[in-house]
C-alpha cells in the first residue's frame, strides 16, 4: 500500500499559486463600470488631436517643418522616418484630421485612434526639432485608447449596432487612462526639485517679467516674489495633483485648480493645446458615469436610466469570469508599460553630469517648461588633406528653428556635424574633420561652452550612450 | 481665522507697495527713450542726408563740374555714413516697406546699370521694375568714383537713384515719426497711443536685429572676406572701398547705442543691468573692445587693412554676437527657450 502525500490545506494552495495576486487584481481590474467618462476622454482626445492637426495647417508648419528642411534630426532606431515630399505630407495631414473626427464621432474608433496615433507619432518621429511632451503624451495616450475597449461607448459605431456592455468598461481602462496623466505630472513634479527652480526660481524669474506689459497683470510679473512663489507652487501642484484628483473629496476643487493652473501657464506661454489636452483629459478622474449623469440632469426629462436597470446590464457583463490566461497577459503588459514609463524619466540617472545642461535622456521625461537655454553655435571645418579650415554658420544648412533647438542640444549639434561633414565630402573633400563651438547659457548663468572644441564630432559614433565630448555644466 | 487672513492681506499689499517702490526699469519706458533718442533721430539724418544727396546729384547731373562732383561725393558719403549707423534699427518700417533693395543692395551689377542709365530709367521703373543691383548707394557710388567727363546720361541715372533713395528715406522717416499718418511707429514701440506693438515683441526686435547684425557684419562680412566663413572673397565687404569703414563704424555703433543708450537715457542695456550687472559688465566691455577694434580700421577697409586688424575687429565682434545671442537673450527671455511651433519641451 502506498503512502499518499496529505492533501494541502487551502491558504497553502493559495499561497503556492504564483498567479493568485496577478489574478485578483485582473478580477478587481475587470469590475465594469460607467463607459461614459472613458468616452468624454476618447472624444477629447479626438477633438486635441484635430485642433493640433487644424493648426498644423493654419500655420504652415507642415510645409515650415516637415517639406521645406533639407535635412531631419532623425531618432536613434527611427532613422527610416522620413517626412513625405510634399503634397503627401499634407495629404498625410488632412488622413489624419479625418482620422480624428472619426474618433471623435465613434466610426471604427478603434481603428481611427490606432491609425490617428500611429500617423501623428510617424510625424513627430520626424524630426527631433519638433519634439514636444506633450505630443509625446498624446502619443502614448492614444496607444493607450486604441487598447483598452472604450471604443464601443458614445460611438455611432454602437448606435448602428448596439451590444450588451456597450455603456461599461473595465474599471482597469480607467485606472490606466488616470496613471497616465499622473506619470505626466508627477515627473514634472519631480524634474522641478532642483535649485535652480527652487532656489533660484530659475527660470520663471526670466520669464515672467517678459509679461510686464500685459493688461492688468502686467505690473506683477515684474515682482521679485512672483517667481518664487509661482516656482513653488508649479512643483507642489506637479507633485500632488493626482493625489488629490483621486481623492474624492478633494477632486472638484482640484480639477478646478488645474484647468486654472493650464489657463494662467496658456495664457503666459506659447504651449499650444497642452492646457485644453490636459484639463479635459484630467475629467477622467471623476466617477466613471459622471457625463451620464450630467447628461441625465440636463435633460431633465426624468428618463434617466434606472438604477437597477443599469445594474442588471453590469451583470450580464460580469456573468462570466474573465478568461485566465488573456487576463493575465494583460496584467503583465500593463505591468511592462508601467515600467518603462517610469524607467524612461528616470534613465538620466544612467548619465554622468546635469541632465539639464547635456540634455543626455532629456526627451519622453516630462522635463516641461523646466530650463530657459539661448545658445550660439559655429561649426569649423576642416580636411588636412586638402587644407579646408572654415568656420561654417548652421543657418547654411538648417532652418531657424533647427539652429536654435540645436543650438544647446548636444545629440543635435553632433547629428549636425555629420550632415556638414558629407556636405563637404561631396565637395570632394576626402575627410572631413567637423568641431563645434557651442556657448550655452542657461538659466541666467553666464555663456559657458558646451561641447569639447577640440572633439571631432563627426568622427564620434551616433549612440544613446554617454557622450564624453561635451563639457561638464558651469556652477 | 479672518484676523489671519487679513494680516495675511496686509502683508501682501506692504510687499506689493514696497516691490513697487523698488521696481525694475519698465520696458516700455526703455523702448520710448530709445525710439525718441536714438532711433527716430537716426532715420531722420539719414533722410536729411539722403535729401541733400538727391540735390547735390541733381544739381550735378544738370551742369557737371569738378566742384559739384566733390560735393556730391561728400554727400554721398555723409548719407551712406547716416544709413549705416540705422543698421542696427532696421526693424518695423525699413523691413515692412523691404527698403534694403532699394537703398544698399550689394553687389551690384554695373553692366545693368549701364543699361539701364543708357535707357533712361525713370525712377519708377528704378523703384518698381528694375533688378536691386542696379539701384542703391553703392550704384551710385560706381557712377561717382569716375573722373569727369562723367556720361551724362549716367549722371541722370544717379541722380535719379538718389532721388529714389531720398523718397525711401523720407517714407520711413515719416512712418517712425508719424508725419503725414495717423500712425507713428515710433509711438507704437514706445506704447504711446492705441497701436501699441507688444513691448515684448519690441524688444525682441531690437535686440534680434542687433544680433542679426554682428552675424552679418562678423561672419558674412568679415569672415568671409578673411576666408574664415567661406572662400576669401574681399566683395563680401559691400561697398566700393572708400566708404567700407565708415560703413562698419556705423553697425557697430548703433549696435553700441541700442544697448547703452545715450547720455543718461536708458536702453537694452538699462534692463540687463538690472537683471545681471556682470552681464552688462561683460557687455559693455565686449561692445568697447568691438568700436576700438573698427576705429582702428582705416577708411577703406578693402584696400589697405591687413588680416590682422580684421581678425582683430571679427573676434571682437564675434564676441559681441555670443554674449548677446546667450546671455542676454536669456537674461530678457527672448529666447524663451520653447519650440515657436508649440512648445513646452
Amino acid at each position: 500500500m502506498s503512502a499518499r502525500a496529505p492533501a494541502l490545506p487551502a491558504a497553502a494552495l493559495n499561497r503556492a499559486d504564483p498567479w493568485r495576486r496577478v489574478d485578483a487584481l485582473a478580477r478587481r481590474a475587470s469590475r465594469p463600470v460607467d463607459a461614459s467618462a472613458a468616452a468624454v476622454f476618447r472624444i477629447a482626445f479626438g477633438i486635441i488631436g484635430l485642433a493640433a492637426i487644424i493648426r498644423f495647417f493654419a500655420h504652415g508648419w507642415i510645409d515650415q517643418l516637415y517639406v521645406a528642411p533639407a535635412h531631419h534630426f532623425k531618432y536613434a532606431g527611427f532613422e527610416w522616418v522620413s517626412a513625405w515630399p510634399a503634397p503627401w505630407m499634407h495629404l498625410h495631414f488632412a488622413a489624419l484630421a479625418l482620422l480624428a473626427v472619426a474618433v471623435i464621432l465613434g466610426i471604427r474608433s478603434r481603428a481611427a485612434v490606432l491609425l490617428f496615433t500611429i500617423g501623428f507619432t510617424y510625424v513627430e518621429l520626424i524630426d527631433k526639432t519638433t519634439y514636444l511632451n506633450h505630443y509625446y503624451w498624446l502619443s502614448l495616450a492614444g496607444l493607450l485608447l486604441a487598447a483598452l475597449p472604450v471604443h464601443r461607448a458614445w460611438t455611432l459605431d454602437a448606435r448602428r449596432d448596439p451590444r450588451p456592455g456597450d455603456s461599461q468598461i473595465p474599471v482597469g481602462a480607467i485606472w490606466l487612462l488616470r496613471a497616465q496623466i499622473a506619470v505626466l505630472y508627477l515627473f514634472a513634479g519631480i524634474a522641478k526639485l532642483n535649485p535652480d527652480w527652487l532656489l533660484h526660481a530659475q527660470p520663471l524669474a526670466i520669464w515672467l517679467p517678459h509679461h510686464a506689459d500685459a493688461p492688468l497683470v502686467g505690473p506683477l510679473m515684474t515682482q521679485s516674489w512672483l517667481p518664487f512663489a509661482m516656482s513653488w507652487a508649479g512643483a507642489a501642484f506637479d507633485c500632488t495633483i493626482a493625489a488629490w484628483l483621486l481623492i474624492p473629496r478633494t477632486r472638484a476643487a482640484a480639477w478646478i485648480v488645474l484647468s486654472a493652473f493650464h489657463l494662467v501657464t496658456g495664457l503666459l506661454f506659447p504651449i499650444g493645446v497642452f492646457p485644453a489636452l490636459m484639463a479635459a483629459a484630467a475629467l477622467i478622474f471623476f466617477n466613471p458615469d459622471w457625463p451620464r449623469r450630467a447628461l441625465d440632469r440636463l435633460r431633465r426629462t426624468g428618463k434617466a436610466e434606472p438604477p437597477l436597470q443599469r445594474t442588471v446590464k453590469m451583470l450580464h457583463y460580469t456573468s462570466g469570469q474573465p478568461p485566465k490566461w488573456p487576463a493575465r497577459a494583460a496584467v503583465i503588459a500593463v505591468a511592462l508599460v508601467a515600467l518603462v514609463q517610469i524607467a524612461v524619466p528616470l534613465r538620466h540617472h544612467l548619465y554622468p553630469g546635469n541632465v539639464r545642461w547635456n540634455e543626455e535622456a532629456y526627451r519622453f521625461s516630462w522635463r516641461v517648461l523646466l530650463t530657459e537655454k539661448a545658445g550660439h553655435l559655429d561649426y569649423r571645418v576642416s580636411d588636412p588633406a586638402t587644407g579646408l579650415d572654415l568656420l561654417v554658420d548652421p543657418a547654411d544648412h538648417f532652418t531657424p528653428l533647427q539652429v536654435e533647438r540645436m543650438a544647446h542640444q548636444p545629440d543635435m549639434i553632433q547629428q549636425g556635424a555629420k550632415i556638414i561633414r558629407d556636405h563637404y565630402r561631396a565637395l570632394g573633400h576626402p575627410a572631413p574633420q567637423v568641431r563645434a563651438d557651442a556657448r550655452v547659457a542657461w538659466n541666467g548663468r553666464p555663456a559657458a561652452r558646451l561641447i569639447d572644441p577640440a572633439a571631432d564630432l563627426a568622427a564620434q559614433p551616433l549612440s544613446i550612450l554617454p557622450k564624453p565630448w561635451i563639457l561638464p555644466a558651469p556652477g | 481665522m479672518p484676523k489671519l487672513a487679513a494680516a495675511l492681506l496686509l502683508l501682501a499689499a506692504a510687499a506689493l507697495a514696497a516691490s513697487a517702490c523698488v521696481g525694475p526699469p519698465d520696458r516700455r519706458d526703455i523702448l520710448a527713450a530709445l525710439a525718441d533718442n536714438v532711433f527716430v533721430p537716426a532715420f531722420e539724418q539719414a533722410a536729411d542726408a539722403a535729401q541733400s544727396l538727391a540735390t547735390a546729384a541733381d544739381r550735378l547731373a544738370g551742369d557737371p563740374s569738378p566742384g559739384r562732383l566733390d560735393r556730391a561725393r561728400d554727400q554721398w558719403r555723409a548719407a551712406s555714413t547716416a544709413w549705416a549707423a540705422t543698421a542696427a534699427f532696421r526693424f518695423g518700417p525699413v523691413m515692412d516697406r523691404r527698403s534694403a533693395s532699394l537703398i544698399d543692395w550689394w553687389p551690384i551689377d554695373r553692366d545693368a546699370i549701364q543699361d539701364a542709365a543708357a535707357a533712361g530709367a525713370s525712377a519708377e521703373d528704378i523703384a518698381e521694375r528694375q533688378s536691386a543691383a542696379t539701384r542703391g548707394f553703392y550704384a551710385i557710388e560706381s557712377i561717382l568714383a569716375e573722373d569727369l567727363p562723367i556720361d551724362s546720361a549716367r549722371l541722370r541715372y544717379a541722380a535719379r537713384l538718389a532721388g529714389v533713395i531720398a523718397a525711401e528715406l523720407a517714407a520711413i522717416r515719416d512712418e517712425w515719426t508719424g508725419v503725414g499718418r495717423d500712425f507713428a511707429y515710433a509711438d507704437a514701440l514706445a506704447g504711446r497711443g492705441d497701436t501699441a506693438i507688444s513691448a515684448t515683441l519690441a524688444l525682441s526686435d531690437v535686440v534680434r536685429t542687433s544680433i542679426f547684425l554682428t552675424e552679418t557684419v562678423g561672419d558674412m562680412q568679415l569672415g568671409k572676406a578673411l576666408g574664415v566663413t567661406g572662400d576669401r572673397d574681399p566683395d563680401a565687404i559691400p561697398g566700393l572701398g572708400p566708404s567700407t569703414g565708415a560703413d562698419l563704424r556705423g553697425a557697430v555703433q548703433g549696435i553700441r547705442l541700442s544697448f547703452l543708450g545715450t547720455g543718461d537715457h536708458s536702453a537694452v542695456g538699462t534692463l540687463v543691468n538690472d537683471l545681471d550687472d556682470n552681464a552688462y559688465d561683460r557687455m559693455q566691455a565686449a561692445l568697447d573692445d568691438a568700436m576700438a577694434a573698427v576705429d582702428a580700421l582705416p577708411a577703406d577697409i578693402k584696400a589697405d587693412a591687413g588680416d590682422d586688424a580684421l581678425h582683430t575687429a571679427r573676434d571682437a565682434i564675434k564676441q559681441v554676437q555670443i554674449l548677446y545671442a546667450t546671455e542676454i537673450v536669456s537674461l530678457l527671455g527672448i529666447s524663451v527657450g520653447f519650440s515657436d511651433n508649440d512648445g513646452d519641451s
